[in-house]
């Protein structure tokens, strides 16, 4: 998937969406503790943004510092050349959509949507009028009578999605906005998002846990972790080439093998990998199931690190299936397609042959090192 | 990188403008007492001479034990009777339940005063029922003394109990219940072992309210307990008394007073300082259904609890219509009270309402404002805030009373004697009750659905009056019914300082049954009944459309 970077020059209504938001130094701790360690982003005019990390790694912090629920305590905030942060959050001009909806229970889904436009002093007629489209575009068109209450947890969000849309807001800010909902229904809505978003072209930040979610509906995805952003990438870039171990972990599945530095090199598996750069100490060496081939104890391995091992476990999964091959360097998961051979077998003795170029040795720190050709 | 300027925030100014009103209105009078209780009456020298008073004076001696009695009995009473009840109401099928908790509202915010006097009528020496039983052969003794005491207290205050508790079980997730039976647990033990300590923060909150009515209560003991003397009585015969009054004594036995209080507040926190149950609640427990001896049996217990609590009001009904000539019963039915009330006494009538009126109008808006900042803007200052909304909680109104009249007796705001002065006490003495109601209400609507509305561009003022006022209307209207309840029928504290044209219903009740008028009493208090029946009954309707808007809320929430 690659970043198709929406610039759109053209005005609507007063307002050029072309403003980029610039995050500057952000940084916020509560009772001392630090839950943003100063974040540095740019989000461009249009782009699906995705802040994606664990619980308590500051993700929804940022999101409700952008929308101004939140001061922090240094760093700036700004949408082209105007500062947000200076800006009480009912002036910022962004809309929002919550975990758990915040639909307004005591207003009919048409006075959720109208809400903002009310408040904006839209006349009446181009009020209706938008409400209507609004909820023509989430799909709830004849709901506008209806109350909250009578709506599916899917149909609430929607209204949520409508009266975020509707104001057309300069950036529009999504908290996790499917993890409340069930499997079927998160990924019809995602793909509804994705679809509106685009169409409407307003620049988005979407905060999740989730990183499949992250993969599929974003533009650019930053990975945070502990109050900083771990890397910035294209879905692609972020599941293909962490910089980072955090990511290589979060984002997918990797197996990591412990490994040594001897003068440059890595030992791994019979194979001594030259660094690109000098690292001392331990390493870590990270690679992706689908990448780690097994194969019969007796097959060559034509160079390629590789460890003998004995299939622990294997699960199938009808399209293939996961062995995890017990090693001297622990247990490694395999993405296995051949479903009838040695690593489909329980117990065999097996050679888990680990490919060069998809290799990625990490340091102590946590920061990849190349590989050296 | 420059440092985010801390955004305006109005609730800034709200908490301010609580301060100020809790200093002024509450801290300020009550520093009035506590001065008074170190100073020398008639020098203005510092001195713990009125202390040392205190604790060499044999009769305030027993007077503070006597107060412990009174407390612990009276929570003791209110405890077996209210558990009991909201055991058999709560968890079975009990025909006319709803019946029964609208009784035992009544029971509770039934007229003070003339309650310790229909017990009098009904079991004094002379008493009508201790006549009845005495021909059948039951010798029962005069409910004087402390035992008289205890057991009215028991009456009054278990609604509360049963009450607070009630809630409590009907949250308890019946699965607990069920994981402890399957485990093999019998049920017995089950309702001590699991059930009970599940309820224990609402045992233990009714448990130190009830303990703290019971020691601010001076009527009773007045009326019932003959020479059993605690120290509210004390303090206001020593305030009120004309000649030879001892302020700087009735300063030292009020903070005595409020110590007890404290230690009990102190108790109460230590005894739930691990319970942190939060409900789980994923099933309702169904109300079971009886059959037979055991139907029967929580049937009358369950009757029998609230008729017996609503005995003073039902004697005080019969009694307003009763023939009298001058003070004295004739034999047969009239209308003769009601007309010497209308006739004499439409002013406290009068004064009632306007000044119940406009403490809840004050109370609703300031408690509401206030139970935001509780409920939303958790921080340092707002528990702080909250601890000091304790304080009117454990001040007996007879203290707050003497609190208001040595403060504002003299200038800088010397508004004694003045209608403002009885509608403050009444305010700040009922302000931490809405307060708390509107923070537990405010907690069932989540917060971003006010977030929501700024980000679609309201103020946040207007934001909360738009979203999250409309949400809690009905929490804050029937809160705002029982604060009228309570402020109708606010006695001690308006003894203190009423003057002639300032008295208020209770007021001339008490006036009234302390002169021998008890048709007048009965008719006035019949009066304040209907109107108290009536509140409690329009707030009963919009608690219950409330319970129906929380159930969507709580569906938003999952």
């Amino acid at each position: 998937m690659q970043a198709c970077k929406v610039s759109l020059g053209k005005k609507r209504r007063g307002h050029v969406l072309a403003d980029r938001l610039t995050i500057s130094g952000t940084a916020k701790s509560f009772a001392g503790i630090a839950v943003l360690k100063g974040i540095d982003l740019t989000i461009e005019p249009g782009e699906f943004f995705t802040l994606l990390g664990p619980s308590g790694c500051g993700k929804t912090t940022l999101l409700r510092i952008i929308a101004g629920f939140l001061a922090a305590d240094s760093g700036s905030i700004a949408l082209g050349s105007e500062r947000l942060d200076h800006k009480p959050a009912h002036q910022r001009d962004i809309g929002m959509v919550f975990q758990d909806y915040a639909v307004f229970p005591h207003l009919t889904v048409a006075d959720n949507v109208g809400f903002g436009l009310k408040l904006r002093q839209v006349p009446k007629a181009e009020l209706n009028a938008r409400v209507d489209e609004a909820l023509r575009m989430v799909q709830l068109d004849r709901l506008g009578a209806r109350y909250p209450s009578e709506l599916s947890g899917g149909q609430q969000q929607r209204v949520g999605i409508a009266r975020a849309m509707v104001i057309r807001p300069r950036l529009l800010l999504m908290d996790e906005p499917l993890s409340n909902l069930d499997a079927k229904l998160r990924l019809e809505l995602r793909d509804d998002i994705r679809q509106l978003q685009k169409k409407l072209a307003i620049a988005t930040i979407y905060v999740t846990h989730d990183q499949e979610e992250a993969l599929a509906i974003s533009d650019r995805i930053c990975v945070m972790n502990g109050g900083v952003a771990e890397q910035v990438g294209t879905p692609t870039e972020i599941y293909r080439q962490p910089r980072r171990r955090f990511a290589a972990a979060f984002v997918g599945t990797t197996n990591f093998i412990k490994a040594s530095v001897e003068g440059g090199r890595v030992a791994l598996g019979g194979a001594h990998l030259p660094l690109a750069k000098a690292a001392d100490g331990p390493v870590e060496i990270g690679i992706r199931p689908e990448h780690v081939r097994v194969m019969a104890a007796s097959a060559g391995a034509a160079g390629m690190p590789a460890l003998e091992g004995k299939v622990a476990r294997f699960t199938y999964l009808g399209t293939h299936g996961l062995a995890v091959v017990a090693t001297e360097h622990g247990e490694i998961i395999a993405q296995v397609h051949d479903l009838d051979g040695a690593a489909a077998c329980e117990g065999a003795t097996v050679r888990v042959v680990l490919p060069v170029d998809r290799l990625m040795v990490f340091d102590a720190a946590g920061n990849r090192v190349e590989i050296a050709a | 990188m420059s440092t985010a300027r801390p955004l305006f925030d109005p609730w800034r100014l709200v908490q301010a403008l609580t301060w100020l009103i809790l200093i002024v209105c509450l801290f300020w009078p009550l520093s009035a007492i506590l001065s008074a209780s170190f100073v020398d009456n008639d020098t203005g020298a510092l001195t713990l001479a009125n202390y040392r008073e205190v604790i060499e004076t044999r009769a305030f001696r027993r007077a503070f034990v006597n107060t412990l009695i009174a407390g612990f009995g009276g929570m003791i009473g209110s405890l077996v009777i209210g558990i009991t009840l909201a055991f058999i109401v709560a968890r079975h099928r009990i025909v006319g339940s709803r019946t029964l908790e609208l009784l035992a509202i009544l029971a509770l915010v039934s007229p003070p005063f003339i309650g310790a006097y229909a017990w009098i009528v009904l079991f004094g020496a002379n008493g009508v029922v201790r006549n009845w039983l005495g021909a059948l052969g039951f010798d029962v003794p005069p409910i004087f003394g402390v035992w008289g005491v205890i057991l009215v207290f028991s009456m009054k205050f278990f609604p509360h109990v049963f009450l607070m508790t009630s809630t409590a079980l009907q949250s308890v997730n019946p699965s607990l219940e069920e994981a402890a039976e399957n485990l093999g647990m019998p049920p017995g033990q089950r309702f001590f072992k699991v059930t009970l300590p599940l309820i224990t923060p609402a045992i233990a909150a009714s448990a130190l309210l009830t303990f703290v009515l019971s020691i601010a209560d001076f009527g009773t003991p007045r009326l019932i307990g003959r020479d059993f003397n605690v120290l509210a009585t004390e303090a206001f015969t020593l305030f009120g008394a004309e000649l030879g009054g001892n302020p700087g004594v009735a300063s030292a036995l009020s903070m005595a007073l409020i110590a007890i209080s404290l230690v009990l507040v102190a108790a109460q926190r230590w005894a739930v300082r691990r319970d942190v149950f939060g409900g789980n609640m994923i099933r309702k427990p169904a109300p079971k259904l009886l059959t037979g001896v055991k139907n029967l049996a929580y049937h009358l217990i369950a009757y029998a609890i609230v008729l017996f609590g609503t005995i003073p009001a039902i004697t005080a009904v019969i009694f307003s219509f009763r023939r009298t000539s001058g003070p004295v019963f004739q034999p047969g039915f009239g209308l003769d009270s009601y007309h010497k009330v209308f006739a004499q006494l439409s002013t406290p009538i009068l004064n009632t309402l306007v000044f119940s009126a406009i403490a809840v109008v004050l109370i609703v808006a300031v408690g509401t404002l206030i139970g935001y900042l509780l409920a939303r803007r958790p921080s340092a200052g707002t528990a702080l805030l909250d601890g000091a909304l304790m304080v009117p909680y454990i001040v007996p109104g007879i203290v707050m009373g003497i609190a208001y009249i040595t403060r504002f007796n003299t200038p800088p705001l010397a508004i004694t004697g003045t209608a403002a002065v009885i509608i403050l006490v009444i305010f700040i003495r009922r302000l931490p009750y809405a307060a708390r109601s509107v923070a537990s209400a405010l907690r069932q609507v989540s917060p971003r659905v006010e977030e929501a509305a700024i980000s679609l561009g309201a103020p946040p003022m207007k934001a909360f009056f738009k979203t999250t006022v409309p949400l809690i209307a009905p929490g804050i209207l029937s809160g705002a019914l029982m604060s009228l309840v309570t402020a109708m029928n606010e006695l001690s504290s308006s003894l203190v300082l009423y003057v002639g044209g300032t008295a208020t219903m209770p007021v001339r009740i008490y006036l009234a049954v302390l002169d021998g008028e008890y048709g007048t009493a009965s008719a006035l208090a019949t009066i304040l009944l209907a109107l108290t029946a009536l509140a409690v009954l329009i707030a009963f309707r919009l608690a219950e459309s409330r319970g129906a808007g929380q159930a969507s809320g709580a569906r938003l929430a999952t």
